[in-house]
């Protein structure tokens, strides 16, 4: 489940990028009840993209931002209270870890659900169902 | 709504692409009746990726490309006239921009709609009913 966190250079103080993208992806685990979870922890991946300022955009217009945006089977985010309650928690941790210096509406998240059955984990194409499954042992 | 422009380096000067992604933003704002509405504009986002030479590929050989990406919720890019539309002037603003070098043929554009309730203005997650009465 990437996780591709975008931010324009110095919104975070350099260094602090991977603390960033670590309580993001330990947040999305929370909110689906899947905290500790072995399977699906090591598959909560990602990378995270440090922009130049000079090419990040608002409306056209140079402006600092963070993009968080997860690509996950579509039995993740399906319900409107993990929806809610994530983003609302993302927003406050990059706004938090930037100093409180980016503002709440220049950090954008959205997610988007990969195709059933082309999800692969190990070397193996596997449906949602079998996903499920798996990480339900974990 | 992130616009993602990727390029090989070289295919535009750097200084260019602040001026495809004015463009490009203006364009698609235009496509959907939305020239100069202020909550819109604003939360139409973009970046830039410049890829080393040598790193991006057409049919597994190297080339030099460029491709816009744009991630939205599902109202936008719905009807195909606005696809074909804004799409074929993207093309063009990246090839013109390029100064004509870069080939229409290597200039890709792709769009993905993100799962309805995901979106989120000001730090607010909305629905994209909910989208629709912030921007009206």
């Amino acid at each position: 489940m990437p996780l591709t966190f975008t931010v324009t250079e110095g919104v975070l103080p350099k260094g602090s990028e991977k603390e960033t993208f670590a309580r993001l992806s330990d947040a999305m685990l929370k909110w689906h009840g899947l905290t500790g979870n072995k399977v699906m922890t090591p598959n909560v991946i990602g990378s995270i993209n440090v922009i130049s300022k000079e090419h990040t955009f608002s409306g056209s217009k140079e402006a600092p931002v963070a993009f968080i945006e997860w690509k996950v089977p579509s039995f993740a985010f399906a319900t409107r209270e993990i929806q809610i309650g994530y983003i609302k928690e993302a927003t406050n941790i990059v706004h938090e870890m930037s100093g409180e210096k980016l503002p709440k509406d220049h950090i954008w998240v959205n997610v988007v659900h990969a195709v059933d059955g082309a999800w692969g984990i190990n070397g193996k194409a596997m449906t949602n169902a079998e996903l499920g499954e798996a990480v339900s042992k974990g | 709504m992130p616009i993602t422009l990727t390029f090989t380096e070289g295919v535009l000067p750097v200084a260019k692409a602040k001026e495809a992604i004015a463009q490009i933003t203006a364009s698609f704002l235009k496509h959907h009746g939305m020239t100069g509405n202020k909550v819109m504009t604003r939360n139409l986002t973009a970046h830039v990726h410049i890829v080393p030479k040598g790193l991006t590929f057409s049919g597994g050989k190297e080339i030099d490309a460029a491709w816009l990406e744009t991630r939205s919720p599902s109202f936008a890019l719905v009807d195909h006239k606005v696809q074909v539309d804004f799409f074929t002037e993207v093309t063009k603003i990246i090839h013109d921009l390029s100064g004509g070098k870069l080939p229409k043929e290597h200039i890709w554009a792709s769009a993905i709609h993100t799962v309805d309730g995901t979106w989120n203005i000001d730090g607010v997650p909305l629905t994209n009913e909910g989208i629709i009465k912030t921007i009206s």
